[in-house]
């Protein structure tokens, strides 16, 4: 048997969790160092009708020796979502399950459908809530660990483009927001106050970018694990990765003007991603977006940070 | 209250007065000489010795089959070149339902059944007749949906006697006596077995057994034919001798009926 503490044994390259798991049910509990039996025996399920899905990072691949297990009781039966948290002596995790139904199941995934238009307003568009998209992600991800009778867990058309496009929207919102905030305080000489609102617009910026880019995780704690795999796999077209790395890393030595340009680029981008799609196959969306592109505050804002001489014209 | 075993091995007095007890009747004087009617339920007991012997033979039968079965499923992991994780999981799930061990057997069977490859006939049948024998609440109900499963997966006659067999005792479980003689006589059809006409002979024992207080038999009056029904079952192990004597109990007022526990019992009998 072959456990994840071996896989684990030696620090990738990057200094990033590396190790992505691929393979079914028994390969998934061989990895992690648990006998399938005694995962399903910590549950209480109906074994003809009820799904037990494995996720979180040991199924993403961003996992640890000490990772818990997530696992999803799916109920044929309708019941309110129960959670808790057990040990596992043998593989000396902790697993964390939660109880959900089939009927919640198809609830989520009615309010997860991705932007499937921009209107004119983005902010006036209703967001899904960060526990949605949470579990949307952990059972996009998920591996079934049981089949029951007559139901398939692929049926449950989870959609990575369309989490992924939920989780852009809202990243690009908030991160036009604080990208403004940023170039204010920039201009009013706030310097220590823009450098930390343009942080903030750059990690929303690579949110939106990773997740259009099929990174749908949406905990922040895994932010540049996301963007070290998309450069891993090539993804990472920006090359943003290289610029965390080189220098906004854990210690910048960015100028707070570079750092600036470069949020508002990846905005830029993560924007034209989500509104055409053109970069990496997806589909356009069908708002022009005319209002935020050629003529918005966002792109006019972004020019004028790039040419000093008109941030004198337009706030001297 | 004593075990069966305690209690079959009890002398004839004793054992009268620990009947009265478990049939509700506390006698007057229970440290002194038995009523009437207590003396007759011992007389029942006089045979008691070659019954007690049946039984424990019977229990003696039981485990020298459950360590062949345990055996037989240990060497045919040893001899699988390359057991899968359900092959796995199968003998672990039926060795566990062989030592008796029933609740881990029936968690282990479940995510045995819950695998595609593991939903088989011959899963589904054991994983009905441990929850027969462990018949906490809904176990009947449970191990009557996967004995059906199993039928309409069985692809021989053993496959679907274990099936018919298991609704039938499920069903008696449930007190469904219709359905229970249906399902013996089903798993007749497949294979003549005594376990299965213990069943038969249990749902005729059942049937005349007054239901209705008013049907109740009169105080020291066993019912002769459903006594006599089940005391051949204790000879040949089906049922203890402690149900028996709860049926000699019974002729001091109460009904004659199996209780849940003896049809745990009767289900737990692997072969006799």
């Amino acid at each position: 048997m072959t456990t994840h503490a071996a896989c684990v044994a030696e620090p990738t390259q990057t200094g990033f969790p590396g190790q992505v798991f691929s393979g079914d049910r028994y390969a998934l509990t061989d990895f992690v160092g648990i006998d399938l039996a005694d995962l399903l025996e910590l549950c209480t399920y109906n074994p003809l009708d009820d799904f037990v899905i494995a996720s979180g990072s040991v199924v993403e691949g961003f996992g640890n020796r000490s990772s818990d297990i997530d696992l999803f009781v799916v109920r044929e039966l309708a019941a309110p979502s129960v959670e808790c948290f057990l040990y596992e002596p043998k593989s000396k995790r902790h697993v964390d399950i939660t109880y959900v139904s089939k009927e919640e199941i198809c609830q989520l995934l009615q309010r997860i459908r991705g932007v499937q238009a921009v209107p004119s307003d983005w902010v006036s568009l209703q967001r899904a809530a960060f526990p949605d998209i949470d579990i949307y992600h952990r059972l996009l991800i998920g591996v079934s660990l049981t089949d029951p009778l007559g139901d398939d867990w692929r049926k449950y058309k989870f959609c990575r483009r369309s989490v992924g496009r939920e989780i852009a929207y809202q990243s690009i919102v908030a991160g036009r927001a604080r990208w403004i905030d940023a170039v204010g305080a920039f201009l009013d000489g706030q310097r220590e106050h823009a450098a930390y609102v343009a942080r903030v617009a750059f990690e929303h910026s690579v949110d939106a970018y990773a997740a259009l880019n099929g990174e749908t995780n949406p905990s922040p704690k895994w932010r540049w694990a996301r963007l070290q795999r998309l450069a891993a796999s090539g993804r990472d077209q920006l090359q943003i990765f290289q610029f965390f790395r080189e220098a906004a890393g854990l210690t910048p030595r960015l100028s707070l003007e570079d750092l600036l340009r470069y949020a508002g680029t990846v905005l830029s981008e993560a924007q034209a991603l989500l509104t055409r799609g053109h970069l990496h196959g997806l589909d356009p969306l069908t708002d022009p977006c005319a209002r935020y592109e050629p003529v918005g505050e966002f792109d006019y804002i972004l020019r004028m940070v790039e040419n000093g001489e008109v941030i004198a014209q337009r706030y001297g | 209250m004593g075990t069966r075993r305690d209690l079959g091995l009890l002398g004839g007095a004793a054992v009268a007065a620990a009947a009265a007890e478990r049939a509700g009747i506390q006698p007057a004087n229970a440290q002194t000489v038995p009523s009437a009617s207590q003396a007759a339920a011992s007389n029942h007991t006089i045979a008691d010795g070659p019954d007690t012997l049946g039984f424990l033979r019977g229990l003696h039968d039981t485990m020298r089959y459950n360590l062949g079965a345990i055996e037989r499923e240990i060497r045919e992991l040893e001899q699988n070149p390359s057991p899968t994780a359900v092959d796995r999981l199968k003998a672990r799930a039926f060795v566990l339902s062989f030592v008796g061990n029933n609740t881990s057997a029936a968690r282990a069977l479940e995510v045995l059944v819950s695998q595609e490859q593991g939903r088989t006939s011959r899963n589904l049948g054991k994983l009905a007749q441990v929850l027969t024998r462990r018949a906490q609440e809904g176990d009947a109900a449970n191990a009557l949906r996967y004995a059906r499963l199993g039928l309409d997966l069985a692809r021989d006659p053993s496959e679907r006697w274990l099936a018919n067999q298991t609704m039938a005792v499920a069903a008696l479980q449930l007190d469904r006596l219709d359905e229970a003689r249906a399902s013996a006589e089903a798993a007749l059809r497949e294979q003549e077995d005594p376990r299965s006409r213990a069943v038969l002979e249990i749902v005729e024992a059942q049937r005349s057994a007054p239901t209705a207080p008013q049907e109740a038999a009169q105080p020291g009056m066993p019912q002769p034919q459903a006594f006599s029904v089940m005391r051949n079952l204790v000879v040949r192990g089906v049922i203890s001798p402690e149900t028996l004597l709860s049926s000699a109990g019974a002729g001091l007022g109460q009904p004659i009926r199996l209780s849940r526990e003896d049809l745990t019992y009767f289900a737990s009998r692997e072969a006799f």
